[in-house]
């Protein structure tokens, strides 16, 4: 299937999430007894959950098994496309994307966690604008990045071009380590968001009793942090499940640097001639099941242990008042973090976009504004841009709608087997890449019976729309995990015995602590749906292409330089709308709603 | 009063009614949408003309083009469902239990004969008047139509690199070429497939094929996903000469200067193709028949011609009525072959994993 | 520095903390004798967290030093940090390491003794033992009962032998029944490790059943330091007498110092004199008289305050020896005898009466005070004294009570 480099552009975030599972712990650890919402609710969630996930994802992987029940081959039952996954080049792609997983899931925690302690707990210079940084870190599709780095480091990339000589670097870069490095960096944000969201459940105290007690303040860290080992757990599942499906990395940097992995098999086995959805079920359920071991891992690890903290009176943390020496070593770090981060990739993808092509067999090292001219005059661009950036809004106003039940399930105690197949069922949607979504999709909402019931939503808007949300769901619902375990159960009861009902309560007071996280969900689900390729290429509706789309064929046809430069501009209207959604918080949200958790 | 339940139902309310909300304002824009043109069903009818909506599912560049085009001629409603070779032949898949497509417009003649084996084209097609070579595309059963040429595997070089081109298969093994050259993987860039079976053909058995790919891979041979790709490791300097599809090959020429093309021996044929849903209903197969003999027509080439001049408007006709563009060289100038898409194509997933195994990795 | 030589002295000069604007310390001194226990009382706010942390080492002083064992940990120049100072800290919040199990928690402040590895696995067994909690040493925290756990905090503090031990309030998250057996257990073991000890508290009652010495700060001043005797019988300020327990308070003015030679010699000793007060009954002119004892030299006509101390007040029988009149509010029944609350009318009461007698509510009796202690003192800003009803004197003294003379008229015109 598709070809271009972007060709399975999907933003690391499209689909993948790590169910509540994985998260759950931690944030169960820090609670308080859970607010109780409305007992239907988990009823409602598992008709809306089991409707977009479920039957889609179950129907795809079931092909491997049973394919004639699509229509996709003449046995009831095989095991032969599973086999056909365990050996050979899958199972080779399978070892490599278990590596990278866990090799990017330490990286994520070990950059995450003195990030996230250096941001919540010194009074480290420019503290917004890096936490800035790490939102616009998850905003940022893994194919960008990967291309980013490739572009300035690729043989007679720009930076060659201009002079320098880093093949050293690119040798490193081209192979696993630079898999893992990219997959990692991508993964800092989840791994941040969980850490913090148990940040400020661990007060001070334990420190200082290490402290006081003859440790220094290494020997102290080394007390305090196994205490965040559910946060810590939770990000390092978070990290791998992404990984491990995403396609962004895999069909670029790994691809390139021939370096099998698992989605990208799957993806061939999807859309490559001959079509093989079998072989492709089979991959998927070798992705689940790594997510699963993950899973079993986490729970190994927690068994028998609490990190429950009993004490609601734990003295909040000071700010630690870093020295200027510290200081200036924090700001170093935060910068080394960031430059690798987000601005090697936004070097890459600029610079590589005013080139006057990559692309003249001149070999000059000419920047040019001729790209974008060129394709701004372009009148193709605008339709599907305003198609994408309309269906962006409409499937991230609804995944902000859906992700706080969604997540408050995922956190809530003793939902008994509803709540837990609730829970499998998330975590399979991290676990499987956004085509085998997609595909299901079309296997289910396509079958005769639905037609003969009237239901004929294949091939419109409506049902990519659907499958956006489903694909942005689990992902967006875990990160308001984290804030949610912080919502304390008196807000809500004490909202309650002064009259008002549930659902008020939510709203009057549940809303405005989330608010800013919610904010961020919409964002970051608007964002990754802008230019979400793998789901749109099997059910955008005949003439209606939305913008990855018309990116993809960009580069199909060799217009490196001009898709590189509509991905820019798509990027650009996305910061736009996020600066504008991001000032009317400023403006139209109370100002008791930007308070709360502003602070942490 | 109301009691708890009440309330409670209130709350989920509230949840699904905001996710309602959602699915209600992308239904309305959908209607506005399909207010303005046409609902984008297969089987909807047209109301004020009786006339079903054809879906073309394209891969070819000047598809938008041609599928606008037809719609303003023939006054016939069509759609363009426009994607590379893949994904379009996952979407067939997996609507296989109630297809939603009506015609299939893509390079080579594999996936249709793939499709023409599970029963899902329509047979026995009208086919215009075509050029000899063009009626030798045809196939027994007419399952498709081919609508142009361009050859798998040309050779497009960087002639500031490369003083001559090679001149035939066996001289790319040479030393000179060492790590120089750089070709696609078939299991990724579905043109590539014609590609490695013609050089197995042209050599006289899959073995020796492999055995030539496995030469050309310890030359340093560079294995990429797309023409793209390839074009962009010739275009920086990392290969200089490149084995894919002519049409990209003739176009990244007109656009760089310094690359040029050259021709092998026995160069594989790889036609567009037109191919129509068998399931599809008697008036959108009919419509599609319209289709094939419009794209066939003067109108229809000119259409195909203008629609995408750097890449896949780079082909030669097979519709006798009309003259490749200019920047071809004539095709009575290059040996060509044909290999059998029934044959070949059932050993595609198998040749494809060796090559990704062995060659590519 | 080692745990050998029992505890160590402490020395705060001068210090002082501020955060931002508030200034949370202002000049604190004091000094602490090896082995003492210094309990240091103020109410929420008072500075008495930011004083045990800056010891402690978790805060910097603003200004100032603190000398511990002689050794200045900080000071403008020095912070020795936490760890190196040789103390140990038991947390209101237990602060207990959740992942580590009771025995690990415990052994953890053994690490700065560098001793071996079974050593430290019997000294931390032999602690929980003396907690009473060896049998629950492989529990984690989370398993225990609230007294429990501070049980092991207090081990873990008491393990490593420090020769300074800092309680920041460690009973507060406690029930009451639970807070008073586990204050005789930090006395006893404290006391028997030999460590100074510093220990903050907002309970007057803790302070003055755990301290050789208590300190009273207020709005981050040291008010007052001394013995708990001291404290609660010649309390430097108004704040410290109400802070460490009152009945009640009445306003009055200054008529003069008390002229018997008696009691002018037993109050040399702790330097206070005996005072006479008129206080004002609501009809005009009418005044009572009482005695009290006074530690300021107050001029006569001045505005002063008595505060009255609970175990001043004895409801006394029918004999003429009474010095007011009021009815029974409320009474309490604790065991030992009643508690009541006592009204003398217009909102004026007096609160923590005891008496083994049982009275009604509503019943009427009269009550004596023991000018020991009836404590005054010269109200800064004078306001309009709150007149004691005149019903509340009792038949013998509504002849005696004054009629304001012109002397004092004058006196109180001189005073404005």
């Amino acid at each position: 299937m598709g070809s271009g480099p972007l060709s399975g552009l999907e933003p690391a975030a499209a689909t993948e999430a790590t169910g509540a599972s994985v998260a759950a712990p931690a944030s169960r650890a820090w609670s308080l007894p859970r607010l109780r919402l409305p007992i239907g609710l988990t009823g409602v969630m598992a008709v809306v959950i089991g409707v977009l996930l479920a039957l889609p994802i179950g129907a795809f992987l079931l092909v491997s098994v049973a394919p004639r029940l699509f229509a996709q081959g003449n046995s009831w039952v095989t095991l032969s496309a599973i086999g056909e996954a365990l050996s050979g080049p899958s199972l080779h792609a399978l070892a490599d994307t278990a590596l990278v997983g866990a090799g990017a899931a330490l990286l994520a925690l070990i950059c995450a966690l003195p990030l996230a302690l250096t941001l919540q707990r010194t009074n480290v210079i420019g503290g917004r604008l890096w936490q800035f940084g790490v939102w616009a870190l998850l905003l940022a599709p893994s194919y960008l990045v990967a291309l980013g780095w490739e572009r300035l480091f690729e043989p007679d990339g720009v930076l060659i071009r201009a002079g320098l000589n880093v093949t050293a670097f690119q040798k490193v870069l081209y192979g696993p380590i630079g898999v893992i490095l990219v997959d990692g960096v991508k993964g800092v944000p989840f791994a941040f968001l969980a850490i913090s969201a148990a940040l400020p459940g661990l007060g001070s105290s334990f420190e200082h009793a290490a402290r006081t007690h003859g440790a220094d303040r290494l020997a102290a860290l080394r007390v305090v942090v196994p205490i965040l080992a559910p946060a810590l757990w939770a990000s390092f599942a978070i990290v791998f499940a992404e990984t491990i499906s995403d396609y962004g990395v895999a069909a670029t940097l790994a691809h390139h640097a021939k370096f099998p992995m698992s989605t990208f098999s799957l993806y061939e086995a999807v859309g490559n001639e001959p079509v093989q959805f079998g072989l492709a079920a089979g991959i998927g359920w070798t992705l689940v099941t790594l997510v699963g071991i993950a899973l079993f891992a986490q729970r190994r690890a927690m068994r028998g242990r609490s990190y429950q903290v009993l004490s609601g009176r734990t003295r909040p943390y000071v700010r630690l008042k870093l020295r200027p020496a510290a200081q200036v070593g924090a700001l170093l770090g935060l910068s080394l973090f960031f430059l690798v981060a987000l601005g090697v990739p936004v070097m890459g993808a600029i610079s590589a976009s005013l080139l006057k092509s990559l692309g003249t067999a001149t070999h000059g090292f000419t920047l040019t504004f001729e790209n974008y001219t060129r394709v701004i005059n372009e009148s193709e661009l605008y339709e599907p841009l305003l198609y994408s950036l309309r269906l962006a809004a409409i499937t991230a106003t609804v995944v902000m709608a859906l992700s706080v039940p969604a997540a408050r399930l995922l956190t809530k105690r003793g939902s008994g087997l509803v709540g837990s197949a609730l829970d499998l069922v998330l975590l399979a949607a991290v676990a499987v890449p956004s085509i085998v979504m997609a595909a299901g999709y079309i296997l289910i909402w396509n079958l005769p019976v639905m037609h003969a019931v009237g239901i004929s939503i294949y091939g419109t808007t409506a049902l990519l729309t659907i499958a956006y949300v489903a694909g942005a769901l689990p992902n967006n619902s875990r990160i308001l995990i984290g804030p949610l375990a912080q919502l304390h159960e008196s807000l809500l009861t004490s909202a309650r015995t002064h009259g008002v009902g549930n659902a008020v309560a939510w709203m009057r007071v549940a809303v405005p602590v989330l608010s800013r996280y919610i904010t961020w969900v919409w964002l970051y689900c608007f964002s990754a749906t802008l230019l979400e390729l793998p789901i749109s290429q099997l059910l955008y509706p005949a003439s209606s292409p939305p913008i990855s789309i018309a990116i993809e064929r960009r580069l199909e046809n060799y217009d490196f330089a001009g898709g590189t430069a509509v991905e820019v501009i798509s990027v650009l209207g996305l910061l736009a709308v996020a600066a504008l959604v991001l000032l009317g918080y400023r403006l139209l949200a109370p100002r008791g709603w930007r308070q709360v958790g502003a602070a942490t | 009063m109301f009691g708890p339940s009440h309330r409670r139902l209130l709350a989920t309310a509230a949840v699904i009614g905001a996710s309602a909300l959602g699915v209600a304002a992308c239904g309305s824009s959908e209607a506005k949408n399909s207010s303005a043109k046409q609902t984008t069903s297969a089987s909807a009818t047209d109301s004020s003309a009786g006339k079903e909506t054809l879906i073309v599912y394209s891969a070819q560049g000047y598809s938008p083009n041609g599928v606008k085009a037809f719609e303003k001629e023939t006054g016939i409603p069509a759609k363009l469902v426009e994607n590379s070779t893949g994904p379009l032949l996952a979407r067939i898949q997996a609507e296989k239990a109630s297809p939603h497509w009506g015609l299939f417009w893509v390079d080579g003649q594999e996936p249709f004969a793939s499709l023409d084996e599970q029963g899902m084209l329509e047979k026995s097609l009208e086919v215009p008047k075509l050029t000899s070579l063009g009626e030798k595309l045809v196939p027994a059963d007419r399952s498709f139509v081919p609508t142009g040429i361009t050859l798998a595997c040309a050779v497009v070089y960087d002639s500031k690199e490369v003083a001559s081109p090679p001149t035939n298969w066996q001289q790319l093994t040479e030393s000179k070429y060492a790590g120089k050259i750089g070709m696609n993987n078939p299991a990724v860039s579905g043109p590539t497939y014609p590609c490695v079976v013609g050089v197995m053909s042209y050599l006289g058995s899959e073995a020796k094929g492999k055995e030539f790919f496995e030469k050309l891979k310890s030359n340093g041979l560079k294995i990429s996903e797309t023409n793209g790709d390839t074009l962009h490791l010739l275009e920086t300097g990392q290969i200089s000469i490149g084995l894919i599809q002519s049409s990209a090959e003739i176009g990244a020429a007109e656009k760089v200067k310094g690359l040029k093309v050259a021709f092998l021996p026995k160069e594989t044929v790889l036609p567009s193709n037109i191919g129509v849903d068998a399931n599809a209903s008697p008036v959108v197969r009919e419509e599609a028949q319209k289709f094939i003999n419009w794209v066939l027509s003067p109108a229809g080439q000119h259409q195909m011609q203008i629609g995408d001049p750097t890449g896949d408007s780079l082909f030669w006709t097979v519709a006798s009525n009309t003259s490749p563009l200019p920047a071809l060289p004539s095709l009575s100038t290059i040996t060509t072959q044909q290999v059998d898409p029934y044959t070949w194509g059932k050993k595609e997933a198998a040749i494809n994993k060796w090559f990704s195994a062995n060659i590519a990795e | 520095m080692s745990a050998q030589d029992g505890g160590a002295a402490v020395e705060l000069t001068g210090l002082t903390k501020h955060y931002g604007e508030v200034q949370a310390l202002t000049d604190v001194s004091l000094s602490l004798a090896p082995g003492l226990f210094l309990a240091l009382l103020g109410p929420s706010g008072s500075g008495k967290s930011t004083l045990i942390r800056c010891l402690a080492g978790i805060e910097r002083p603003s200004g100032g030093s603190i000398s511990i064992g002689g050794q200045v940990v900080a000071d403008q120049r020095t912070h020795v940090p936490p760890e190196r100072r040789d103390l140990a800290m038991v947390f209101q919040d237990f602060a207990l390491w959740p992942h580590m199990s009771v025995h690990d928690n415990v052994r953890f402040a053994l690490r700065r003794r560098r001793i071996s590895r079974g050593d430290s696995h019997d000294k931390a067994h032999s602690m929980l033992d003396r907690v009473g909690l060896a049998h629950k040493r492989d529990r984690y925290p989370h398993e225990l009962s609230g007294g429990e756990q501070q049980r092991v905090a207090l081990a873990r503090a008491l393990v490593g032998e420090p020769r300074l031990l800092l309680f920041d309030e460690p009973l507060s998250s406690l029930d009451a029944s639970l807070r008073e057996r586990l204050r005789i257990e930090i006395g006893t073991l404290v006391r028997e490790c030999g460590a100074s000890a510093v220990y903050i508290t907002h309970d007057q009652g803790e302070a003055f059943a755990l301290g050789d010495e208590v300190g009273v700060l207020q709005e981050g001043n040291l008010v007052q330091i001394g013995t708990p005797e001291e404290i609660y019988r010649r309390p430097a300020a108004a704040f410290v007498a109400r802070f460490t327990g009152l009945a009640g308070s009445l306003s009055g003015r200054m008529l003069g110092v008390e002229e018997d030679a008696l009691d002018l010699a037993i109050d040399a000793v702790d330097g206070t004199r005996r005072v006479r007060v008129a206080v004002p009954t609501d009809q005009p002119g009418r005044n009572l008289e009482m005695r009290a004892v006074s530690s300021a030299d107050l001029a006569p006509g001045a505005a002063v305050e008595v505060l009255i101390r609970p175990t001043a007040v004895r409801i006394s029988g029918p004999d003429g020896t009474a010095s007011l009149v009021g009815m029974v509010k409320d009474v309490a029944y604790c065991g030992r005898g009643y508690e009541y609350v006592i009204e003398l009318g217009s909102g004026v009461e007096l609160t923590g009466v005891f008496d083994a007698r049982r009275l009604r509510r509503g019943e009427r009796c009269e009550v004596e005070l023991d000018p020991q202690g009836c404590l005054a003192f010269g109200q800064e800003e004078p306001t309009a004294p709150q007149p004691l009803p005149f019903a509340a004197l009792p038949a013998s003294r509504q002849g005696l009570a004054s009629v304001g003379s012109r002397s004092e008229h004058s006196a109180m015109r001189a005073t404005r």
